[in-house]
């Protein structure tokens, strides 16, 4: 093979081969992200409902009550005005999670007051690389007091990335 | 009424025909494209058909050497693995070649939210087959694709993990190291051109996907070498590689 022409006949090609290569290359390069993109949206979701009759319940809109949080690293509430639906992270620092619910805001009438104690254990679950891990929870068991509060109902056990699920039923007294 | 169905028939049917026109014309023009990229060596010439059937082919006479570029410069380059990875091919029909490949690497997370370190070490076994006839005797510029079975053992070590909740406080612990093998499977195509007498160079690019994914659910390697990145079942790569020949062609 002469090597004349060979360069003649290769120097175009190689020429072409770097330019793609260089193309293929850069193109490579843009699809390593290593920022952590994923929205966490693990929450504990309830809702507060009044009872119909033995077998039915409905949505009860709460016109200005409170969720708060027991034991939170910073102040950790929730002011419902004309809504019948919250949801709250669960700490994965214990398996129980206090939350203090205060039927109307503007009353400090203990009987206004209930606890529910939610029960629960935690589970890692691997996100990505960039975001490392978050915890899902397995509820257990409910118990709250009876002051405004009917029943507490496990509705879901499993509170993980899906926002479509409500975990919990609060019916409230009629 | 007869009259208007001929009628939509008929335009049917000129409607299929323009497309079946317009896809053969992209197709020509991929064609073409691809022809004119990979230029060299695209002469059909039928007089030299009957030299593809020559039975005296021998089989792994000529092995070709080679190391990927790419994975030093991207080494050098990113804060957070290293990687290195060698080629050996040798020929085994007219039109085809096996190919072995192996490499190791290392990588590194240290986020806010994870740290820890894994390597590993790879090996790819597979076959190329060449698109173009040769235009002489001992010719090996070629495009190809390929197909590639890969094998990896990993080593993770003990990863610390932090969950970052403002309102309840940070949660952390340790996920122990651990052992664990990958395989996959890749598709691969490339190019490759003789720049001096047994000496080539070329690039491919891969594309592949993990055959036993549920095991990297837990904490994979942040970069698997010879794969790429550990947390996604698919992956894209590319390597250029310079190669040495040694050997006789047939």
């Amino acid at each position: 093979m002469d090597s004349a022409v060979s360069m003649k006949k290769y120097t175009p090609m190689v020429f072409r081969l770097l330019i793609l290569s260089f193309v293929t290359f850069a193109l490579h390069s843009c699809t390593q992200n290593n920022t952590c993109l994923t929205p966490k949206s693990v929450a504990l979701r309830a809702g507060f409902y009044k009872t119909i009759n033995d077998t039915t319940t409905q949505d009860s809109l709460l016109t200005n009550a409170n969720i708060i949080a027991d034991q939170s690293a910073q102040f950790y509430g929730i002011n419902f005005k004309q809504t019948s639906k919250f949801s709250m992270t669960l700490s994965g620092l214990t398996n129980t999670t206090r939350l203090f619910f205060q039927s109307d805001s503007a009353s400090f009438d203990p009987s206004t007051f209930d606890t529910i104690d939610v029960n629960y254990t935690s589970q890692l679950n691997f996100i990505s690389v960039a975001c490392g891990y978050e915890n899902y929870f397995t509820l257990s068991s409910l118990q709250s007091t009876h002051n405004t509060i009917d029943t507490v109902k496990l509705s879901q056990s499993l509170v993980d990335g899906d926002v479509n699920k409500e975990h919990i039923q609060i019916v409230l007294k009629n | 009424m007869l009259i208007k169905n001929i009628y939509k028939l008929y335009s049917k049917t000129k409607i299929a025909s323009r497309v079946a026109k317009q896809s053969l014309l992209l197709c020509a023009f991929m064609v073409c494209g691809f022809a004119t990229v990979f230029a060299h060596g695209f002469n059909v010439d039928s007089t030299k058909s009957p030299a593809l059937k020559d039975t005296s082919y021998k089989k792994f006479t000529y092995f070709r050497f080679g190391v990927d570029l790419s994975k030093i410069v991207r080494s050098q380059l990113a804060k957070d693995y290293k990687t290195y990875e060698f080629q050996i091919d040798a020929n085994f029909s007219k039109q085809t070649s096996l190919a072995f490949e192996f490499g190791g690497g290392n990588s590194q997370v240290d986020n806010a939210f994870l740290v820890y370190k894994s390597s590993s070490v790879f090996g790819r076994l597979g076959i190329d087959k060449t698109f173009f006839n040769t235009e002489f005797k001992g010719d090996m510029d070629n495009a190809f694709v390929g197909i590639r079975l890969a094998f990896s053992p990993i080593q993770r070590n003990n990863a610390t993990f932090v969950i970052k909740d403002q309102f309840w406080g940070d949660t952390s612990g340790v996920i122990n190291s651990t052992r664990f093998n990958a395989m996959w499977i890749e598709l691969n195509g490339g190019f490759r051109v003789e720049l001096y007498k047994n000496i080539f160079a070329g690039w491919n690019v891969r594309a592949k996907t993990f055959l036993n994914p549920k095991r990297f659910e837990l904490l994979p390697p942040s970069y698997l070498a010879g794969y790429g990145r550990g947390d996604k079942n698919t992956a894209f790569d590319f390597n250029f590689y310079i190669l040495y020949g040694i050997g006789k062609r047939n």
